[in-house]
């Protein structure tokens, strides 16, 4: 190894089959960047409901820190910091490589479609298939796959332009979110919130699964990234070819074509037609002046770069990234002015070695975007939380009083509609919400929507002589459109405690006309409670016993500590 | 300057001279051209319209459509239907299409930049988080009560995009304007999400209300929106000759005598009102502001005044044809508009992507 020039630019070593050119600026920015992550990586495994110092967390990690502060580094927080580091890798180096394509600086991976796929997959297998957390992770994978493939399909035609590239992906992105606002406005609540967990993204509850996953992807395809420099660069066709992009074939005849006639013309210096063949960057390998290699750049980024190697004979290149015109007869090397005219047509290689470029970002983001995010499937939680506000309960009760029992019943949310059939009144009924799902028969008759998204029209259409419903039923509007249009609707009240479900059948059994049912259910469920509820605390066989309520929703990883009461041995 | 730049540069001369003439002839052919594709699009507009108020996830026979107009009977269910529920969000996708399509193309104006859509001064976050807050905080239930929650969020948000974008030397660049947008809408939206993770309820509400429907919209909303509207399309229409120097780059615009800073602010004031009040009347509807100038640059041509026009006319033909195709898609359920547009008008952009030859990015 010889070190040729170590000015205040750029530090150029070289071999004979290759060379490494450093800027000082870009190992110092990269050197920063990693002892940050670093740092930040530590302090991230340090912070927590268990806290740990500094020391503690290298002992743990390298496997001599004591049992607690083992298991919890190396199973909880460790996996999760280098998660997060390689997933924010994916995002940062999808999101350049982007921008670059794209010539826009507004463009983000997201915006052509990917994750909307991913996030599609994932909120299809959720909803659908109330999958495991692997499978949602799948699915997000198989999501993004498909739209890569389809926008790759679509944007397709005689070659591929960046720009349509973009618009097809635009177009594919709205309509895969098209899909999950659908997914989503259609799922039952529990469901929902998982989906809404797995869209937000949380890195709670990774392990080394995800790293493997995460870590894989990025080895295979961070290499196919940084070695292209096509785009690892700003963008520009010169400047692309400058630095050693292959040139597309069509582009590269016509400049040969052109250089030609130049070379005929008059008061022009002769040159041979083989000195633009030489500019073929990158593939020409005899002509030293423009030698360009495979480098391993500064900071571990792999690059292809050209190296400029001073003519004999020539002024000294005065900087790397002047603009061709400037140093027209700066000696070393002619610039490109026949590239600028006959390549603006769209470089079909380029863009097709881009494009699948950005296909391995695609996927890269959806593998990041597949583990980043996903929840263990829980349970449904058997009861259902009370969600309605006192105060828009306090003002929205219309009773209405009813003799006879009405033949078109529309009941606007399951437990109404659970009530009714156990009133023995299911078959007045002819459609149900999207939360009726017990008793069987209420499941599969028509649906008129769901009991907060209501719309007036789609109920109408089934003529029904009763609609009927709790505070929760809404958008407030669509109520008042019934109530405009004429059709009886009865609000019944929900008080949440104890008492609720015997108020609730005895309002609903006296609007449908049938209070003597109503008041023999009610009176059932009442003392069904009642004999649950032991009459005094302290009798009851589980008086010895300290109980943990634990309500666990959503995707957190929950911990607990303490010991055994040494009472019970 | 050697020689061979002079050749160069005759060459290139020459050749401009050659291009010139079928450029000109195509430009000619284009205005030609434009009056009949606006004439069509109103008339595509109309169809629309008609549709919307003759279709249905009720079944209502063509002639009590009719009757519901000359001869209203207010005990007719299916009178009540039309004039009570379709006519109201009629109107209301009406105003709220032109709004969008006008804001999108007085914000890719604004910014010269194809893929800038309304939420990128951070109006469709900030109206979010405003709503969320209602929801949540306030326990808002009703479309007219959120509308001014949205608006003030709208405003509140794109004043702090304006004046993050601003400060420092040089101004509010596009460029500086879009990126702090950017910034602010992701710090909206976690926020926004994280009080849809906290409390179910929010949820529950909010995630119809993402989504952008036209449904339960009555006449009181449309009373509330309109002037928001008519002033921002005023105002929209009145910025196309600036807009359009704008367009050659902010000094070429100064040289033409335009204002550049003053029309920014102008069309920033235009795009709130537009868009906020939007997302106020049915919810974050993106598509439909990215999509529409994009789609009419390539109908109508790059002129900002066909262009306005064009957009007033395709956004609500889009907005309203897709709400009517919503209602009977999924009878008798409805699928929502926004769903909707995301559907329809993908495949149908991608179709015109192949198609035409858009501007490039």
């Amino acid at each position: 190894v010889t070190v040729i020039s170590a000015t205040a630019r750029p530090l150029v070593v070289r071999r004979r089959s290759w060379s490494v050119r450093l800027r000082p600026r870009s190992v110092l920015v990269c050197a920063a960047l990693a002892a940050a992550t670093f740092v930040v990586g530590i302090w991230s495994i340090m912070v927590g409901d268990f806290p740990l110092s500094v020391g503690q967390v290298l002992r743990a990690v390298f496997g001599d820190g004591g049992d607690d502060a083992e298991f919890i580094v190396q199973t909880l927080r460790l996996p999760r910091a280098v998660t997060a580091v390689l997933v924010g890798a994916a995002l940062g180096m999808s999101g350049a490589v982007f921008q670059s394509i794209a010539r826009n600086p507004l463009g983000s991976p997201d915006i052509i479609g990917f994750e909307s796929g991913a996030a599609a997959g994932a909120v299809l297998t959720i909803t659908v298939f109330s999958g495991s957390s692997l499978a949602v992770a799948g699915g997000a994978v198989a999501g993004g796959l498909v739209t890569a493939v389809l926008v790759y399909v679509l944007a397709y035609q005689r070659g591929l332009a960046a720009s349509r590239l973009v618009l097809v992906g635009i177009g594919i992105g709205f309509t895969a979110s098209a899909v999950v606002d659908y997914l989503i406005t259609r799922a039952q609540i529990q469901d929902v919130q998982r989906a809404a967990v797995w869209l937000t993204g949380s890195l709670n509850g990774r392990t080394w699964d995800h790293v493997r996953t995460v870590g894989l992807a990025l080895l295979v395809l961070a290499p196919l990234i940084v070695a292209r420099p096509a785009c690892a660069r700003p963008p520009g066709t010169r400047r692309r070819h400058r630095t050693g992009a292959r040139r597309p074939r069509r582009a590269h005849q016509a400049l040969r074509a052109a250089a030609r006639r130049r070379a005929r013309g008059p008061g022009r210096r002769r040159r041979r037609p083989d000195r633009v063949h030489r500019l073929r960057v990158g593939a020409d390998r005899t002509a030293d002046d423009l030698v360009a290699r495979r480098v391993r750049g500064a900071g571990g980024v792999r690059r292809r770069v050209p190296d400029t190697r001073r003519r004999p004979g020539s002024a000294p290149r005065a900087g790397p990234h002047r603009t061709p015109g400037r140093h027209r007869h700066g000696g070393h090397r002619r610039p490109l002015p026949a590239v600028a005219a006959v390549a603006p047509r769209p470089d079909r290689c380029a863009v097709r070695r881009s494009a699948a470029l950005l296909f391995a970002v695609g996927l890269l983001a959806s593998c990041a975007s597949g583990s980043g995010a996903d929840v263990p499937s829980t349970t449904r939680a058997p009861f259902a939380p009370s969600s309605e506000s006192a105060t828009a309960a306090a003002t929205r009760h219309h009773h209405h009083r009813r003799r006879i029992a009405p033949e078109r019943i529309i009941p606007l949310d399951g437990d109404v509609a659970e009530i009714v059939f156990a009133l023995g009144l299911g078959d007045r009924v002819v459609a149900t919400d999207l939360s009726a799902t017990y008793p069987p028969e209420a499941d599969a008759l028509p649906q008129i929507g769901y009991q907060r998204a209501l719309n007036a029209e789609p109920i109408l259409e089934f003529d029904p002589t009763l609609v009927i419903g709790t505070d929760i039923a809404g958008p407030p509007e669509a109520i008042e459109e019934l109530e405009r249009v004429g059709v009886p609707v009865v609000i019944v009240p929900t008080p949440s405690d104890a008492t609720g479900p015997g108020t609730k059948i005895r309002a609903i059994a006296a609007a449908l006309g049938v209070p003597d049912a109503g008041e023999r259910l009610a009176t059932s469920v009442e003392s069904a409670i009642a004999a649950a509820t032991p009459s005094d605390p302290s009798n009851s066989p589980a008086a010895g016993l300290r109980v943990a309520m634990l309500y666990l929703r959503g995707s957190s990883t929950q911990l607990l500590f303490g010991e055994a009461p040494r009472s019970t041995g | 300057m050697s020689d061979g730049v002079v050749a160069t540069a005759s060459t290139r001369n020459q050749r401009a001279t050659q291009r010139s003439r079928p450029l000109t002839a195509r430009v000619t052919v284009q205005s030609a051209a434009r009056p009949a594709m606006i004439a069509g699009l109103g008339a595509v507009l109309g169809l629309v319209v008609l549709a919307s108020l003759a279709v249905g996830a009720k079944s209502i026979p063509i002639g009590s459509v009719v009757q519901a107009f000359t001869d209203f009977d207010a005990t007719n269910t299916d009178h009540l239907v039309v004039r009570e529920l379709r006519l109201p969000r009629t109107i209301v996708g009406l105003l709220v299409g032109t709004a969008l399509g006008l804001g999108g193309a007085v914000m890719q104006a604004v910014t010269r930049n194809p893929l800038a859509d309304p939420g990128i001064l951070g109006v469709n976050a900030g109206a979010a988080f405003a709503v969320v807050l209602a929801i949540w905080g306030f326990g808002v239930g009703t479309t007219l009560g959120l509308v001014w929650f949205a608006m003030a969020g709208a405003a509140v948000a794109s004043v702090v995009v304006y004046v993050l974008g601003s400060v420092g030397r040089g101004g509010a660049t596009p460029v500086r304007l879009a990126l702090s947008g950017a910034a602010l809408s992701s710090l909206l939206f976690a926020f926004t999400r994280a009080v849809t993770l906290l409390d179910e309820a929010t949820l529950d509400q909010f995630r119809f209300w993402a989504v952008g429907s036209l449904a339960g919209r009555d006449l009181e909303v449309v009373g509330s929106i309109v002037w928001f509207i008519v002033a921002g399309a005023v105002l929209a229409i009145g910025l196309a000759r600036p807009l359009n120097a704008i367009g050659l780059g902010d000094d070429a615009a100064a040289a033409l005598g335009v204002k550049v800073g003053r029309t920014r602010a102008v069309a920033g004031v235009a795009i709130v009102l537009l868009c906020g009040t939007a997302v106020a009347a049915i919810g974050p509807i993106a598509f439909v502001g990215l999509v529409v100038p994009h789609a009419m640059r390539a109908i109508v041509g790059p002129d900002q005044r066909w262009l306005m026009i064009g957009c007033a006319l395709a956004g609500p033909a889009l907005l309203v044809g897709c709400d009517t195709v919503g209602r009977i898609i999924a009878r008798p359920g409805e699928v929502q508009v926004g769903i909707m547009t995301a559907a329809i008008g993908g495949p149908a952009f991608v179709f015109l992507v192949r198609r035409a030859r858009m501007v490039q990015l």
